[in-house]
This record gives C-alpha cells, structure tokens and sequence, in this order.
C-alpha cells in the first residue's frame, strides 16, 4: 500500500483507533496483521520472502545467544548467508546475469541463461538490512536474543518503516513495541504533522518535480544543456522530498502509535560537505554501514591507504545496495572519492584550522561551501537517476552549457525543460517551499515553535499545507523512488 | 484527552472530507466507480446497460472479460473503427460480440486472442486494422496491454475528484439525471447517451444534435494538414508491424480462430485528401503488402479504405475516419460475399431491406424503426 493514495488514511485510521483499546500483547498482534495486510497490498505472495527471513533471523538470533565459540559465529554466518542471498537472488542475479553474458559476448561466446525477468520485492534491502542489525547485535551481545515470534516479526515488519525505512535498530524499535504506549495528545498530534510535511513534500514537491525530470532523463540527448542542468537540480529536490518525505510520514505515523523510529534526514543541503552530507543523508543507512561494514574493516584506525580502501569499499557497495546497475555503483564510488579527497585536503589544511575556519566562517564561506557541495552531489546524482552511464556522461559533459538561463526560449521549448511556464514557475515555487521548511527545521524546533502560536495561525498552516496537497498534489500511481530498493 | 482528540481531528478532517466527498459521491451515484464484472453481469442477464465511463478506462478488460464469458461464435476485434458492427446484422444476435476498442495497436491483438475461450467453436474474428498501426512515424507506445487489469475505486477517486469538479462548473454533470439514471452506467452514458451497448458496439448518443461532433471533416482535415495525431506523414510501412500481423495470424490458425481482416474506411472528402497529398505512401504501400501477408496465411483482407469500395458517402460519416452502422451493414454484406462462414449467418436480403430504411447513421433492427441518431437497442 503506498502511503500517497487514498487507501493508507482509512487504513492507518482504523489501526490506529483499535490499537488504542487493546491491551499490549493484543497490539502486537494487530499491528503484525495490519503489517502483513500493508505489504500484500503490493504483491501477496512475497510475503514469503520476508517469512522466510524472519524465521531464520529469529532462530538464527536464539542459537546464536545459546552458542559459544565457533558455533556463535557459524549461525551469524547462516543469518547472513540468508538475508545476502535472498537479496543476491531477487535483486542481484539477473545483473549477474546480464553482466556474463556481456562478458562472453565480448569473447564472442555464447552465454546460456536468457535474461531473468525477476520482480524485485518492495523494500527488500530496507527489510534484510534491519534484520542483519538485528543478528549482528545479538553476537555482539548488545541486544537480547527475541524468543517472542511475534514480537520479532513485528520488529521486521511494523508497518510504517517496512518498506522505506528508516531503518531501525533492536535497541530502539524492540524495546519500545514492548511498552504500552498511552494516548499523548501532544505525541500524536506531532506525528500528524510530521506525517502532513511527508505528504506535501511526496505529492506537491517530489512528483511536480518528477513531471519534468522524467522527460528530461527520458530522452536527455533531446535536450538543451540548461534543461539538463536544471533537471539534475530539480532530480536533487526531488530525491529529497521523496525520500525524506517517505520517512516523515513513516516517522509520523510509529510517532502516534507512541513509537518513535530513528531521524532519517536532517536538511542534508544545507551541508557544507560531502562528509557533512553524508551525516545528514538517509542516516539510518549511513550509520548502517558506519556501525557494520565501515567500523569492522578497520575504519579510520587503520593506515592512511587502507582507511582509504574502507571508505571506498563501503560506498561501492552503499552504491550497489540502491540499485543492481552500474550506474549506481559509480555514483557510490563518485561520493567515495569525494570523502577520499574531502579527507585529504582537511589533512593538509590541518584538523584543527579547518574546525575553526568552521566555526568562524562567514555567511559568505557558508553560502559557497553549501553550494559547492550541492553541486557536486548533484554531479553524482546524474549517475544516479540516468538510465546509462552513457547518459549520465552525456549530461554531465553538456550541462555546462548554461546560456538557457539567459534565453527562456531554450528553456521553455522541445529541446528545454518543458512547454509550459506555469510548470516551470511551479517546480520554482514548490523548491523555494522546501527550502523554507529546511531552513525553518535548521534554526529551530518548528513542532514545538508552531504549538506556540496562537490556533488560528497553527489551523490556518495546517489547512495551508492541506489545500496545497489536495489542490497542487500529483495523485497518480507515482510510487517512492525508494521502494526500489 | 482522547475524546478531544477526536472531536479537533473530525473537526479539521471535516471540511476536507466534504471537499473530497462530493466528488466522490458523483462517482458512485453515476456508476463510474462500478466494476466491469457488475456489468457484465447485467448485461450478460440480457438487461439493457449502456456502460460510459469518462473517467476510467478499462475498455480493455472489460472486452475481454465479456469475450470471455459470452463465448462469442463472431467477434469484431480493434479500434474504435469497428464499433459500428452491430449484433443485430446477425440472424442470431447473442452469436456475435463487438470487442471493439480492445485493440489500439497491432501488439494488442495477440494478446486479446488470448481471451478468445477455447470453448468457442472455430470463432470468427473480424479484424479492423487501423491504416496508421503500420506507420513507423505514428508513435503509440502504451507498454504491455493489460486485459486484467481491475478498478481501484479508491484510486480514482484520488486521481479524479478534482475533474469532477471541473465538469460540474462546465454543466456537463446533471445532478437529477445521475439519480434517474438506470439502464446507464457512467457519465458518458447516463449525460450523453454514449457508451457500450450489451453487444459490445458503440452508441455515439444523438448524433443530429450533437454540439461536440467534427463539422465537414474539419479536425480531420487539420490533422491531415499537420501531420498529427493519428495522421503522421510517412513513406514506408512499418516491417515490424506487418511481421506482427503474420504472427497473430499464426496464434490465431494455431487456436483454430478464423480471421477475416480489414482496413476501415475514410470519408469520401478525407480519402480525396490523403489521396491527393503525397505524404502518405505508407498506405499505397500497405494497400498492396498487407493483402499478401494475409494472403499468404490463406486468409483474406478486405480493403476498405477508399470508401467507394462500398458505395459510402460523407452523410453517413461520423467524422472523417468512423463510417456509421450503415457504413459498416455494407462492409459487412460485401465481406460475407466472399465469406461463406459469415454468409451462413446473416440474412441477406433483410439487411439489404434494412440498409433502405436506415437514417443517416444508424441501420433499424429487424422489425424496429429507423435509428437516425445510432443509439438503437441495446
């Protein structure tokens, strides 16, 4: 079920209204129904799947806390070998595939296997990485093995992250589903406000902006080097609003069920670089890879050249998680080589200078940092969203040709962004909205600085940001970006 | 706290559940959010059901999924250039279905086959090939048809309530008519009289009075002139899609479907147009090229393009590419000449009979009055 369409209100009413009259334990069962009910509304039958990883992950987790020694490892192994290899099947094969048979084409032989056409299912990375955590903290002796089913697979599953994220740890998301949350009129009624932002920025912002990216993208040889510019820029927004407006509602909606899931995005444009970026980006994935991937390589407690082979390793593979094409792997190495090169040049500009060149800087320095940055996560988002890195290397070598902005008529044209000015000015204005909503979240607690104003202005921003979806929002089928994944 | 709670939340959801729920309530009340299946089995239970909706199209499952259940002995397949065959042509009407409109380009034929039930014994397809399915330049690419595809009424609402809105600022929605409405499901049907009959065909509503029908060929003749929208120029016929055409001729052999091909005809003025303008060799070469392609297959295609194939004049054109039921009795007759196994099933000199007694666009049943604006029976 996805979160835009008009199905998710009344499901999430009702859920919400039983899950108030029910002892504890009756919670876990209708929040694991309603979860069961929420992802077989995308396709039923890989409900299986995510079976299958659960029971493993759950036995998995009891015999590792039973075992000693060897036999530790060798079922952390098996809860791995799982959940890798559920991912290796419905995501990675038929790239494998694709990718042999290139190979042996270039040896003019003749590879056996046709093309795998293998629906991948929703949210399979989120799901699998959360149950990794899971298992891992069991060995690491840092979380209690779960002998409650139930309860393990509602951590699994608990509807509003299971598909996107953020993507939870047992200390945090096992330890709250075991208390009884009473009604907080304050804590509810902040997660509908969270869950009204996620709205605006998913169907006003994301999918406003998404009409023009597409065309672009779609045919991006077509197209002036402004419009492809703009779009990469307009992609940039739009990822965002996507992605974090995703992870609002989904914040919001555990947030009135008392549960309150990790921040996933914290105004990552307003990073003044790509290492700063990267701690305000998809945190819970970051810190994912951070705590499981980058820390157990040796992390920056290593020589200079391994800590640099760590950082690159786990963007290659940050890269390949978000999608099984090659694109995606060079947009995780691209951002490899900047935190690679943002770390050198802070060694020979000296840690302690740099802090206080940070600290001291002007609104100029800040300004030109932040859009430095933006730039060159726009560079990379260009691999990203193209559908080859062919295209991506079109667009980057043409988007520097930016003389559409002193001519509309490049802009506004076949070869530019789109025919119609009204929508050009609209991916302006809903752009400038998001801004302002981060610049607000920059300075301050906008929950607790709008609870007080006086309730003729906290009403009249509410039904503002109402109207705005219901009048100025795309409802189509536009799925998250991120489901893909 | 809680009761507070509710009462602030139904307070502010108030106001946007009205915005949305009239819409909503325009929907249902005008049968636009009603399933295909209900439909059918409406129409199947022989009830007369004019079914329009304007803001669902699902023209495709529900084609097949009738296809499907009434076992059809005769079946008109493509585009909106076959809905004019109706079952009433037929000495035994409940024998033939207008699966018209489940076919907008050559790759959907292949697939609709598909819901042709094997139980039918050696069904006759008639199948109208649009002259531009072959034109390389005519770019329609609509992906994968889907001919299960269901309705997700809760999706439509979302995806439409601000066109309903639209319209009712436009006055194209009555509210008392949607409540009169009976033997009409969706707007189009219920305000304009247009939709699918039980046979399948199409009713164009009251075409003497109708305020948004094309004027002398004029949009068609715009198209020509620019090149557009159906019309694009081209020189050659599209290879791929003629090589479509001898693979659903070798499904069809293969489900023992009799297929019995044609292109659609023109109006007069518009075929003297396409005619005179040198941009389309495409069909001058498809004139010649698709004849043999059935012909090779042993089956035959009957080329109506030049309208004086059929003795058609522009008064019975709907516009400048859709002949009207009188159009269409003709074609038939002259298919059925060369056809035995459609000869066997209509009566000759009664549709002759009836073809004399016809209005401007629409053919009498057999015993029924003149039908001047093409709704007819349902």
């Amino acid at each position: 079920m996805l979160f835009n369409s008009f199905q998710f209100p009344i499901f999430f009413l009702v859920t919400t209204l039983i899950y108030f009259r029910l002892p504890l334990v009756g919670r876990w069962y209708l929040l694991l129904a309603a979860s069961c009910y929420f992802y077989m509304a995308f396709i039923p039958v890989y409900i299986l799947i995510l079976a299958f990883t659960i029971v493993v992950d759950y036995l998995a987790g009891i015999l590792i806390q039973r075992s000693e020694g060897r036999r530790r490892r060798f079922f952390l192994a098996l809860s791995i070998v799982g959940n890798v290899g559920v991912l290796a099947i419905f995501k990675y094969l038929p790239f494998i595939n694709r990718n042999l048979a290139a190979l042996y084409a270039a040896f003019h032989w003749q590879w056996p296997v046709h093309d795998l056409s293998i629906v991948l299912p929703i949210g399979l990375s989120f799901h699998t990485f959360q149950a990794m955590a899971y298992t891992i903290e069991v060995y690491r002796g840092h979380q209690k093995a779960e002998t409650n089913f139930v309860l393990y697979a509602l951590y699994v599953m608990f509807y509003p992250q299971l598909v996107a994220g953020p993507i939870e740890r047992p200390q945090n998301l096992l330890t709250q589903l075991r208390e009884l949350h009473r009604f907080d009129y304050e804590r509810v009624t902040d997660g509908l406000k969270l869950m009204l932002r996620g709205f605006f920025k998913k169907v006003v912002v994301a999918d406003r902006l998404a009409i023009l990216v597409d065309a672009v993208y779609a045919a991006p040889r077509q197209h002036h080097g402004t419009a492809l510019f703009l779009a990469t820029v307009f992609f940039a927004f739009q990822i965002y609003a996507d992605f974090s407006g995703y992870s609002d509602i989904a914040i919001g909606a555990a947030q009135v069920l008392g549960i309150r899931l990790m921040t996933n995005f914290r105004q990552p444009y307003f990073s003044q670089s790509v290492a700063e970026f990267w701690s305000r980006w998809h945190i819970s994935l970051s810190t994912w890879f951070r705590d499981y991937l980058y820390i157990p390589l040796g992390g920056n407690r290593v020589g200079r050249m391994r800590w640099y082979a760590n950082l690159m390793v786990t963007f290659l593979i940050s890269g390949l998680w978000h999608g099984a094409a090659w694109t995606y792997v060079i947009w995780g190495g691209l951002n490899g080589v900047y935190l690679i090169l943002g770390v050198i040049a802070r060694q020979a500009r000296g840690a302690s200078s740099s802090q206080r060149q940070g600290e001291d800087a002007s609104a100029v320095t800040v300004l030109v940092n932040r859009l430095a940055t933006f730039l060159v996560i726009c560079a990379a988002w260009v691999f990203f969203r193209a559908r080859t890195a062919g295209d991506a290397i079109y667009i980057l070598r043409h988007s520097v040709d930016l003389t559409g902005l002193l001519r509309p008529s490049l802009l506004l044209g076949p070869a530019g962004l789109t025919s119609s000015r009204g929508q050009l000015l609209g991916a302006f204005v809903v752009i400038g909205a998001l801004l302002v909503l981060d610049a607000q979240s920059e300075k301050q607690n906008v929950l607790a600085s709008l609870r007080r104003r006086p309730v003729w202005f906290r009403w009249a921003i509410y039904y503002g940001f109402a109207f705005a979806i219901l009048f100025m929002g795309q409802f189509g089928t536009q799925q998250f970006i991120y489901f893909q994944f | 706290m809680l009761a507070t709670f509710w009462k602030k939340f139904a307070l502010f959801t108030l106001p946007l559940g009205v915005l949305v729920g009239v819409p909503a309530v325009v929907l249902i009340a005008s049968g636009e959010l009603t399933s295909t299946k209900s439909v059918i089995d409406r129409q199947l239970r022989g009830e007369p059901v004019l079914f329009g909706p304007v803001y669902t199209n699902l023209v495709k499952p529900f084609k097949c999924a009738t296809t499907q259940r009434r076992q059809p002995e005769v079946i008109a397949l493509g585009s909106s250039r076959v809905m004019q065959f109706r079952a009433s042509f037929f000495d035994a009407p409940q024998t033939f279905y207008n699966a018209g409109g489940a076919v907008n380009t050559i790759v959907d034929v292949s697939p609709f086959l598909r819901c042709v039930p094997a139980a039918s014994r050696s069904p006759i397809v008639i199948l109208a090939l649009d002259q531009w399915f072959f034109n390389p330049r005519w770019q329609r690419d609509l992906g994968v048809p889907n001919f299960d595809e269901t309705m997700d009424p809760l999706g439509v609402v979302q995806a439409r309530w601000k066109d309903v809105y639209t319209d009712l600022a436009h006055h194209k929605i009555s509210f008392p008519r949607l409540w009169d409405a009976k033997d009409a499901v969706g707007l189009n049907a219920i305000m304009k009289q247009r939709g699918f009959r039980n046979d399948g065909s199409y009713s164009y509503g009251d075409l003497e009075h109708c305020d948004d029908c094309e004027v002398d060929f004029a949009d068609t003749l715009q198209r020509i002139a620019s090149g557009q929208r159906r019309f694009e120029w081209g020189a050659d016929v599209d290879r791929l899609a003629l090589d479509e055409v001898d693979r659903v001729l070798e499904v069809a052999a293969a489900n023992n479907i009799q297929v019995v091909g044609l292109l659609p005809p023109f109006a007069p003025s518009v075929w003297s147009h396409l005619r005179a303008s040198d941009r389309y060799g495409y069909i001058d070469a498809l004139r010649i090229q698709l004849p043999a392609v059935f012909a090779r297959r042993g089956r035959h295609l009957f080329d109506f393009s030049d309208p004086d194939s059929i003795g058609a004049v522009d008064a019975e054109f709907i516009d400048g590419f859709h002949g009207s039921e009188r159009t269409y009795v003709r074609m038939l007759l002259k298919m059925a000449a060369a056809t035995p196994a459609l000869e066997s099933r209509l009566s000759r000199a009664s549709l002759v009979e009836r073809l004399a007694r016809a209005g401007r666009y629409g053919v009498p049943d057999a015993a029924g009055p003149t039908a001047g604006g093409g709704a007819g029976s349902r």
